[in-house]
């Protein structure tokens, strides 16, 4: 790269005039190996919090490759929590529905997942 | 009567994200968001704790940065990045997400129009010719050809070969009447003579050659050749190129899907042959299944870290080039509709013609 041996003879372009991905893509190689160079020497105030993103990002990819087989890992190790929701799961179904007295077809249970707004 | 304010107050969540992505948009976008924060394109502080947020975030200014404000102006559509060629509903899209195991390993680069843009051209041509007797073929010729780099265009080679499809069973007392006979007629003199004979590179070299006196002829040269410029190494990126090997079932995709829908109708002044061919095709187009986008481009997620970064940083450089080259189309389409409207209103002044507002008038954009 040219630019390593000239800082600053490269400057960032201005917002009005725009760079092609090409030279944003070189640009961004240019400080990259600038910053690899000198790393001991300079201070980077773009590289933490670059990795600090790609950091996050990773996170959320590793996320989402544990999140797509949770059913999975959970029915592995501990198939008895879904024998006991099944039993609770059907003590609470008498109270779900109206018994004596209440219309028939009113719930008294919300069904699973609802939000209640609060009322004030 | 007014009734008293009820007491209910809606609580202000701070620093809450205005959209939540479901697990299967998170990760894709995510080894995505990796690659364009390592090229540049996305910045750090564009992270607001969402992958497909950061990605929208660093795509959306590249894409101002690239001239889509100017595109906007002329053409309707959009440049996206979907896991899906074709638009799903939501019900087909849980559909897909409930049969997919894993992570998606593709996504696509995306770009397509939901009309197509009307560029008049008769006035301008003949505008051209007062300059230079081939100077009408070359702009013509350079200027479509890098239309089709971008987009399926719609002009008189189309309205030809429609209006020949129809003329076959039409009787002659039929033929006399119809509007598919006057596609031919229409033709501009200076386009029939040398279309066939003008070849892209000699066109090119005579737009640089050819000095017209007129400003707004030399504009348009510069601005065409601004275009050429922009776009000059890529090809049309249409779905058809994309192959079985880099993308299993994509070739089962395609075949129910219908040839993509044109970005722009070429005619010689609105409402003319061609534009009455054009809206003929229009009405059926769609009907048997989805119209393939216009530009397509896979990206492969599953690559190491510096293959991916090649695969997007030339999916990216498609979309710098074609974004900047609609950018000077979309000048030269307002300098050919200015045009336009000066021989409208040119016509209308001149002694005895009927000055009443007609359809050509009326630009439908």
């Amino acid at each position: 790269m040219n630019c390593i041996g000239c800082p600053g003879a490269c400057p960032e372009p201005a917002n009005d005039v725009l760079p092609s991905t090409r030279e944003v893509v070189s640009i961004v190689a240019s400080k990259t190996e600038m910053s690899i160079q000198s790393a001991n020497t300079r201070r980077r105030p773009d590289g933490e919090p670059t990795k600090r993103v790609m950091q996050a990002l990773e996170d959320s990819l590793q996320a989402n490759t544990k999140a797509s087989s949770s059913i999975m890992e959970q029915l592995r190790q501990c198939p008895e929590a879904f024998k006991v929701g099944e039993i609770l799961g059907k003590a609470f179904d008498p109270l779900k529905y109206a018994q004596d007295g209440g219309e028939l077809g009113d719930r008294y249970l919300p069904p699973a997942g609802v939000v209640i707004p609060p009322l004030v | 009567m007014i009734g008293l304010p009820l007491d209910v107050t809606f609580p202000k969540l701070k620093g809450i994200r205005w959209r939540y992505c479901t697990r299967w948009d998170e990760g894709p976008a995510a080894v995505l968001g990796m690659s364009l924060l390592r090229l540049g394109i996305c910045r750090p502080n564009d992270w607001s704790g969402s992958a497909v947020d950061f990605v929208e975030r660093g795509f959306r200014r590249f894409c101002s940065q690239n001239g889509a404000y100017d595109v906007k102006s002329v053409w309707v559509g959009d440049l996206r990045i979907t896991d899906s060629l074709f638009e799903l509903t939501e019900q087909e899209r849980s559909q897909v997400e409930a049969e997919r195991e894993g992570m998606i390993d593709h996504l696509y680069l995306v770009g397509d129009y939901e009309a197509a843009a009307s560029i008049p051209i008769g006035a301008t041509l003949a505008r051209l010719q007062a300059a230079h007797n081939l100077l009408p073929v070359a702009f013509y010729e350079v200027l479509t050809t890098n239309l089709y780099k971008w987009m399926r265009v719609y002009d008189y080679l189309d309205a030809q070969e429609h209006a020949e499809m129809w003329m076959e069973d039409l009787s002659d007392e039929e033929l006399e009447a119809s509007t598919y006979r006057k596609v031919d007629m229409e033709i501009p003199a200076c386009i029939k003579r040398h279309s066939k004979t003008l070849k892209y590179r000699t066109a090119r070299n005579l737009l640089r050659e050819i000095q017209p006196h007129t400003s707004v002829a030399r504009e348009l040269m510069r601005h065409l050749l601004e275009m050429e410029a922009h776009g000059q190494g890529h090809e049309h990126a249409w779905p058809g190129q994309i192959s079985e090997k880099d993308v299993p079932g994509i070739e089962t995709w395609l075949s129910d899907a219908e040839y993509y829908r044109p970005g722009c109708l070429i005619t010689w002044y609105e409402n003319d042959a061609i534009n009455a061919c054009f809206d003929e095709e229009a009405q059926h187009m769609g009907e048997n299944g989805p119209c393939q986008p216009n530009v397509a481009l896979p990206i492969h997620l599953n690559k190491p870290a510096k293959e991916l970064d090649e695969e997007v940083r030339r999916v990216f450089d498609h979309a710098s080039a074609m974004l900047r080259s609609l950018a000077s189309a979309a000048k030269i389409v307002e300098l050919v509709r200015d045009l336009y409207d000066e021989y409208l209103r040119e016509h209308r002044l001149e002694p005895g013609f009927p000055a009443e507002p007609g359809a050509a008038g009326v630009r439908d954009e």
